[in-house]
């Protein structure tokens, strides 16, 4: 582990991250102070330390310090101009060791994260504005797009791509990464359409290799049989983003309606599949290349929930076409099999009294072609289970979350406690612990059990 | 023959032709003030003699929320043996019983004070040790827990730490206490019996016994302690009358007549006051005996006289026997119902203790119900009854031979009077001069728990642990200072520790406790226990660092009862081993002028509080109110007299029985020990309302008998054997129908009736001696004014009558007016639907600041935008919270359907998941997002669904001087209860504007949960609406602040903003 050896340099930066975090706050609070002459700007934000320290060890895996700032321009009429920045600083650089070179292979220049060394990293997270045009309303900028009924498993919550830097253990909020996007949300009769454009072209932005979090798992990563290597090298190329303008975007569309106590929705969305296609190319004479690549999709479903007594109800369902999956066979030609998929989750959420709420999920995932041959299995399963409750007037909660593969045996559970000390101070204390093979999609990271607590200031 | 032939013969004759009519609407009135009854709310407790706003209560009350404090109710654990407490056995069994007492209902379990779950706080090597007694694994006790050894070294331990001893452990090691706070004090009966019952199945060592005593227990205990018994022995009272009446008349009528004057007026009366919302009290229960004894008292002389009539006239025909009877009789009875309501109404308007109040309120209501019945219905009931001539009458009684026992003895009684009148004089001026030197002898005086039977077990508890311990009544000192931390400062401390010590050289004050204590205990513990280092350290720094370490060990909630968390104010507490009022007339005074001389500057001041302040100044009014209301009485009772027999003279001879009756009950309280306390000070005004029948019916009797035959002996003579007899029957049937109450175990219920026996009997022979041996010697110039009805015209009368009347009518006005607003109460169901026809607008958007402070005073804050618009009948209310930052962005939607079945439905936004998540609408009795606001209460914004409860008016309240309705909601069923999660609530709404301004909500167990008031309300746009509305838990002492600004009414919302959508947008 880095922080052992370097003990020294990790307490210069950890120094040099809060004096930073403190100027910065400072910075604002003078600013705020002079509101008079701009009243329409609100200025906020929130400093953030968390530090995780891995159970197998006792070694730091993160200190994150983040700082996120927030402003809001109210502009002429009912124009809105909303701008969110994070300025993050880990100086244990386990995440993400040194600086991640694949960034221009996962994200759009507009996108992307601009890092300071190796421990620091910016990120204008948000950038919109908002306009109601009549009963309409226009959202137009970087932003974060949510579908779907399902906390944590994700069948129609793909508009945006994810950022895997803790896998999925931060909230989904700092999970997403927002893209470039025209959002309009029109009222017709009883239905709400939404029409969203994203020339943004970004995908999941995946840790390298070596980084804690790196991905392992046959499941999704590549692992070419003899008969493909022979006897020469493996070249792993970065993807391929997309790059035509309009006809490499992303649409889609989306109907709500509130019907008769059931909110439905129904989704449609043309767009890249956010993980790229690991396409492998023998190499005459050995050898072998895989050049990943994004590949076009179009994902059909929809939502829908209602509360009956103290149960709420909750459900989604989504078709995607020409998803592409690994091969099982390693000699497969091209190492991968596409195949349609249907994926499916069914929630129930039950509050229990007024500060204990349990809620199981089921998610199932089903791949339409017949024999597909692929790593994983034809049908996918998954549950999950969260409880949560709170204490002292919701000043404390605490959860427990537990995702469970049925079909790896391997998951995860998520614990945590948060202590809303003032208004503006919360402690927060975790446990996340990992379990099962080491080949599952969880129990790949079963050297990563960790616990962590961190404190955030709001202003 | 020309019957009828008087005015008031005629009056008669023509009422007596509608006897079906009033028969029927007596009954229906009967019963229309019956059915009221099931409303009428019992408020048995000791605070309801104070009014409300006297500042020793409110200041009380304020101490109480900042402290926490309550009556508590103790269990004390004596061990006489060798070793005294301080044995395995003992320790265990008071380590079991305070985590039992802890599991009870309505006992606060964090306010549960032993020695199990208090700390000893000791010096180490490396500073202090703060750890429990009992703690198993502890490093300042060697000895394991359960052994002797152990329990010497706590016995050492607790011999170190002053502030333990006297007030936690006897100073003789002799005993412990436990003591519990009650959530609600209202059933701190139930609580103490449930307590008594652990104390009964404890696992008692060698030589333990277990004691249960306490303010709570007492308070609670004694106001159902003396009902239960006074509504055993009511009814009996009441069948001894009707068995004294059967004796005097032996007639079915004589018996069934007055009962149902008896019944009209009691239930009219009773009935009358739950409709007001007017509680019964504990001395209400004399209020029903005192009615009970005039409406008898009315009847006894309509049947004398009618059966005298039909003696005289066994021809006539009934109705015009009745008739008769009535004429003759409508005087006399009609000037002892204007003279007694003359004194309950002077009784209501001397006292400023509300039951007293509505005692001489409704006492003179009942009265007058009586007076009613007695002159309409009950001739209209005899008019039916065929007539038949009781026994007892039959002979004519001229002489001493004649008439039945009763009137012989009467006659042969006044035979004697009239022979001796001087004598009879000088042993009345005798009497009267005892009852003098009595009156000088009376005590004022309440304690408690000297209402308890001293075999009662509450009454042994109390003064064993009394004994043992420093005390369980509690004199309290608030200090108060400017600035957060002035309570670090040495010199603050030192006058804390000065006052301290005064207090201790107070009467029956055992010992002080107070955070110096504390202080100097710490001081201790970090000088090596060097006991010289028991003092206030001479730097503040230290101070702080002393708390600072001790909150680094254990609990710094550990001083909430001494110290609030600012170091700001402090409470003393002075142990008091009796609540006597004696003493505290002693020790309250002496306290408040240490506080105004030698303790208040401006950096610091102390008031005084506590029980044993509240008592000492209610106590103290009873002897005023007393005085005033027995003077005030008198005053009126012998001006109405005055009045009517147009004689200042007149007015003293009437006053005379009723003056001996009240100095025989001094005599008999000062030579008696009986103290002037809350019950018997009620005992002068009954015996004025009982005493002045007897004066005004001799006295009317002795006008006629003298007018038409001059002042003879033969003449007064004639008052004795009818009359008389009357008087004597009404005597007995009163007199011995409160003897009965002497049969009671509970011993305020002996005082009372056995002094009403007294007062009844001394009111009687008074009017029977004095009156006419005074008539015979002085004779009065009045009676012998031309009187009767052949010269006192029925329409001079009646207008002497009528001014009274209308002079009683003004002195009730003026009374009732501000007291109980005798206007008619709406239903409660009408009440409630003006709050929720109330105007809102269609639209309203404000900003909403939410201030949640838990019980340690640590507040959080959100800033909110709250928008509502209705669509026809139903409602959509979206909140977005705008601030702090880690919750911003977090918003509430709800559509609220007017038709109740119909749930309604609910989306919350989490800005950390970017999600609308729908919630379900049966939880609409959680608490919205950590305030103390159910979602319930934040849709429904003050207003409520008619449909979830049953309503009840409950009489009227002032809420912040605004007169207010209360209304009592009662779950319609236990799902809703559930649903609500409130068993019962009470509105005060305010009809001017038709909300409630002040609102107590009970748990589904009965336990009183919140309070939600509504601060300041004004009007915006036209609309009435509250800018503040502040909620507080009693349960977890947590309260929710809402302040409302920018509010405006005009401004349409558009749809857009209660659609899902709109949530994820954010404000």
């Amino acid at each position: 582990m880095q922080g052992h050896d370097a003990h020294s340099p990790l307490v210069r930066r950890v120094t040099f991250g809060f004096a930073l975090l403190f100027v910065m706050a400072g910075g604002m609070e003078n600013v705020r102070a002079q509101e008079g002459w701009l009243d329409r700007v609100e200025l906020r934000g929130l400093i953030e330390s968390s530090t995780a320290i891995e159970t197998a060890d006792g070694g730091l895996q993160k200190w994150d310090l983040t700082f996120k700032p927030e402003v809001q321009v109210r502009l002429a009429g009912d124009l809105r101009l909303t701008a969110l920045g994070r300025i993050r600083f880990d100086p244990v650089d386990n995440l993400e060791p040194g600086q991640p070179d694949r960034q221009s292979a996962f994200r759009s220049a507009l996108t992307r994260r601009r890092f300071i060394g190796d421990a620091a990293d910016l990120e204008l997270r948000e950038f919109y504005l908002d306009a109601n045009i009549g009963e309409s309303f226009v959202r137009l900028g970087k932003q974060q797009i949510v579908w779907g009924q399902a906390d944590g498993l994700r069948v129609l919550d793909i508009v945006n791509p994810f950022d895997f830097r803790e896998f999925i253990l931060p909230e989904f909020e700092d999970r997403r990464i927002p893209l470039w996007t025209a959002n309009a949300e029109i009222p017709v009769g009883e239905w709400t359409v939404q029409l969203i454009w994203i020339p943004d072209h970004s995908y999941d932005d995946v840790p390298d290799p070596g980084a804690t979090f790196a991905f392992s798992s046959p499941l999704v990563v590549p692992r070419p049989g003899p008969a493909t290597i022979g006897a020469g090298p493996v070249v792993v190329d970065a993807p391929h983003r997309p790059g035509r303008f309009i006809r490499d975007d992303d649409y889609g569309t989306r109907l709500t309606a509130f019907i008769g106590g059931w909110d439905l929705s129904l989704d449609y969305l043309y767009h890249y599949q956010d993980q790229a296609v690991p396409f492998q190319r023998r190499i005459p004479g050995g050898g072998i290349v895989i050049k990943p690549e994004y590949r076009r999709t179009h994902l059909i479903g929809g939502t829908f929930s209602n509360a009956f007594g103290d149960v709420t109800l909750r459900g989604e369902a989504g078709y995607a076409t020409d998803r592409y999956f690994l091969a099982r066979d390693p000699d497969d030609d091209d190492g991968v099999i596409k195949s349609g998929e249907i994926g499916s989750v069914l929630g129930l959420d039950y509050q229990v009294d007024a500060d204990l709420r349990i809620s199981g999920q089921s998610f199932q995932s089903l791949l339409t072609d017949r024999w597909p041959g692929t790593v994983r299995d034809r049908l996918e399963s998954r549950a999950t289970l969260l409880i949560e409750k709170e204490f002292l007037n919701d000043r404390l909660t605490a959860s427990l979350l537990a995702i469970h593969s049925l079909n790896g045996g391997d998951g995860l559970v998520q614990a945590d406690l948060e202590y809303e000390y003032r208004s503006d101070v919360t402690f927060k204390l975790g446990l996340d612990i990992f379990y099962g093979d080491r080949d599952g999609l969880f129990g790949e990271f079963d050297g990563a059990d960790r616990v962590t607590f961190g404190v955030e200031v709001g202003f | 023959m020309n019957f009828p032939e008087t005015g008031a013969q005629k009056v008669f004759w023509r009422m007596t032709a509608l006897r079906w009519p009033i028969l029927i609407v007596g009954l229906l009135l009967i019963t229309a003030a019956g059915v009221n009854l099931p409303r009428l709310v019992k408020d048995t407790s000791a605070d309801a003699f104070i009014d409300p706003a006297d500042p020793a209560l409110v200041y009380r009350d304020k101490v109480e929320d900042i402290f926490g404090l309550r009556d508590p109710i103790i269990i004390a654990v004596i061990n006489k043996g060798e070793k005294g407490v301080f044995n395995p056995e003992s320790l265990a069994l008071v380590d079991w019983l305070t985590e039992r007492v802890k599991k009870l209902d309505n006992v606060d379990p964090e306010r549960v004070t032993s020695l199990a779950t208090k700390s000893n706080i000791v010096g180490t090597d490396d500073g202090m040790l703060v750890e429990k007694f009992f703690d198993e694994s502890s490093e300042g006790f060697k000895a394991s827990l359960g052994t002797q050894a152990r329990a010497d070294e706590i016995r050492t331990a607790v011999h170190d730490f002053p502030l333990y001893r006297g007030s936690l452990v006897a100073r003789d090691d002799t005993a412990t206490i436990i003591v519990a706070e009650l959530v609600d004090e209202t059933r701190s009966q139930e609580t103490y019996d449930r307590m008594r019952a652990l104390a009964a199945e404890a696992p008692k060592g060698t030589g333990d016994e277990i004691h249960v005593a306490g303010e709570g227990a007492v308070a609670g205990y004694l106001a159902t302690y003396i009902d239960r018994d006074a509504k055993r022995l009511n009814p009996l009272a009441a069948l001894v009358i009707t068995l004294v009446l059967g004796i005097a008349f032996v007639s079915l009528r004589g018996m069934v007549l007055p009962n149902l004057v008896v019944a009209a007026t009691v239930i009219g009366s009773i009935g009358l006051m739950a409709a007001f919302g007017v509680r019964f009290y504990v001395i209400t229960n004399a209020l029903i005996v005192n009615l009970i004894g005039i409406a008898v008292a009315d009847s006894i002389h309509i049947f004398s006289q009618y059966y005298e009539e039909l003696r005289r006239r066994p021809d006539t025909p009934n109705r015009e026997i009745v008739v008769r009877t009535l004429a003759a009789m409508w005087r006399p009875v009609t000037l002892t119902t204007l003279t007694t309501i003359a004194g309950f109404l002077a009784l209501a308007i001397a006292s400023s203790m509300p039951p007293m109040r509505y005692f001489g309120l409704f006492g003179a209501i009942g009265v007058a119900i009586a007076w009613i019945y007695t002159l309409m219905f009950v001739p209209a009931a005899m008019t039916l009854w065929p007539k038949r001539l009781s026994r007892p009458f039959r002979k004519a009684r001229k002489d001493a031979g004649d008439g039945d026992p009763a009137s012989r003895f009467m006659i042969a009684f006044g035979r004697q009077v009239l022979a001796h009148p001087r004598a009879v004089l000088m042993g009345a001026a005798f009497i009267a001069a005892v009852g003098g030197i009595g009156l000088t002898r009376v005590v004022v005086e309440e304690q408690q728990i000297e209402n308890f039977q001293k075999t009662e077990p509450l009454y042994r508890a109390d003064k064993a642990i009394n004994a043992a311990m420093d005390g369980t009544y509690y004199l309290d000192v608030v200090v108060e200072t400017p600035n957060p931390e002035d309570l670090h400062k040495p010199e603050n401390l030192r006058r804390i520790e000065n006052l301290q010590t005064f207090l201790e050289g107070l009467p029956h004050v055992g010992g002080t406790t107070s955070v110096v204590d504390y202080i100097k205990q710490m001081h201790r513990a970090v000088n090596e226990n060097r006991s010289d280092a028991y003092r206030i350290p001479d730097d503040p720094l230290l101070v702080s660092q002393l708390f600072l370490l001790y909150s680094a060990s254990s609990d710094p909630t550990d001083f909430e009862e001494e110290v609030d968390y600012a170091y700001q104010r402090a409470l003393v507490r002075a142990n008091v081993d009796t609540g006597q009022y004696t003493n505290n007339k002693v020790i309250v005074p002496a306290l408040e002028t240490y506080l105004a001389e030698e303790f208040n500057t401006p950096a610091i001041t102390g008031t005084v509080t506590g029980r044993v302040n509240v008592d000492y100044h209610w106590i103290r009014n009873i002897a005023i109110n007393h005085a005033r209301s027995v003077i005030l009485s008198l005053i009126a009772v012998g001006l109405m007299a005055a009045l009517v027999f147009r004689s200042i003279v007149a007015g003293v001879i009437c006053l005379l029985p009723i003056a001996m009756a009240v100095l025989i009950i001094y005599a008999v309280m000062g030579f008696g020990d009986i103290w002037l306390g809350v019950g018997t000070s009620m005992f002068a005004a009954i015996a004025i309302g009982l005493g002045v029948d007897f004066s005004i019916h001799a006295l009317d009797r002795l006008k006629e008998l003298v007018g038409r035959h001059g002042f003879n002996d033969e003449a007064l003579l004639m008052l004795f054997p009818n009359t008389g007899r009357a008087l004597l029957f009404n005597f007995i049937a009163v007199a011995l129908g409160f003897a009965v109450l002497t049969a009671s175990g509970v011993p305020p219920l002996i005082k009372f009736g056995s002094l009403v026996a007294i007062a009844t009997s001394t009111a009687f022979l008074a009017a029977m001696t004095v009156i006419p041996a005074l008539v015979k010697i002085a004779q009065p110039a009045f009676l012998t004014r031309r009187s009767g009805e052949s010269a006192m015209t029925a329409t001079g009368l009646a207008r002497i009558s009528r001014l009274g009347v209308v002079l009683i009518a003004a002195a009730a006005f003026a009374f009732a007016a501000p007291a109980a607003r005798a206007e008619e109460l709406p239903s409660g169901r009408e009440i409630m639907e003006k709050v929720v026809a109330r105007n809102e607008g269609v639209w309203v958007t404000r900003d909403l600041r939410m201030e949640l402070t838990d019980r340690s005073g640590t507040t959080r804050v959100r800033l909110t935008k709250a928008l509502r618009r209705y669509y026809g009948k139903e409602k959509r209310t979206v909140i977005f919270y705008l601030s702090p930052t880690n919750i911003k962005g977090t918003a509430f939607l709800t559509y609220d359907y007017p038709d109740p079945s119909v749930d309604d439905d609910q989306w919350l936004y989490l800005p950390a998941l970017r999600k609308v998540r729908r919630i379900s609408a049966s939880d609409r009795g959680d608490y919205f997002l950590g305030t103390d606001f159910t979602y319930e209460e934040i849709k429904k914004e003050n207003k409520i669904e008619l449909s979830d409860y049953r309503f009840r008016a409950l009489g009227r309240e002032d809420v912040e001087g605004r007169a207010t309705f209360v209304v009592e909601g009662t779950p319609v069923s236990e799902r809703v209860a559930n649903e609500l999660g409130y068993g019962r609530v009470v509105w005060r709404v305010d009809p001017d504007i038709w909300m409630s301004r002040k609102s107590d909500y009970w748990d589904t167990n009965g336990n009183h949960l919140k309070t939600i008031t509504l601060p300041e309300i004004a009007q915006v746009d036209g609309i009435w609406t509250a800018l503040r509305i502040h909620a507080v838990n009693h349960k977890t002492g947590h309260s929710t602040l809402f302040t409302f600004s920018n509010i405006d009414y005009r401004t349409k919302i558009s749809d857009r903003m209660f659609k899902q959508s709109m949530l994820r947008r954010g404000f």
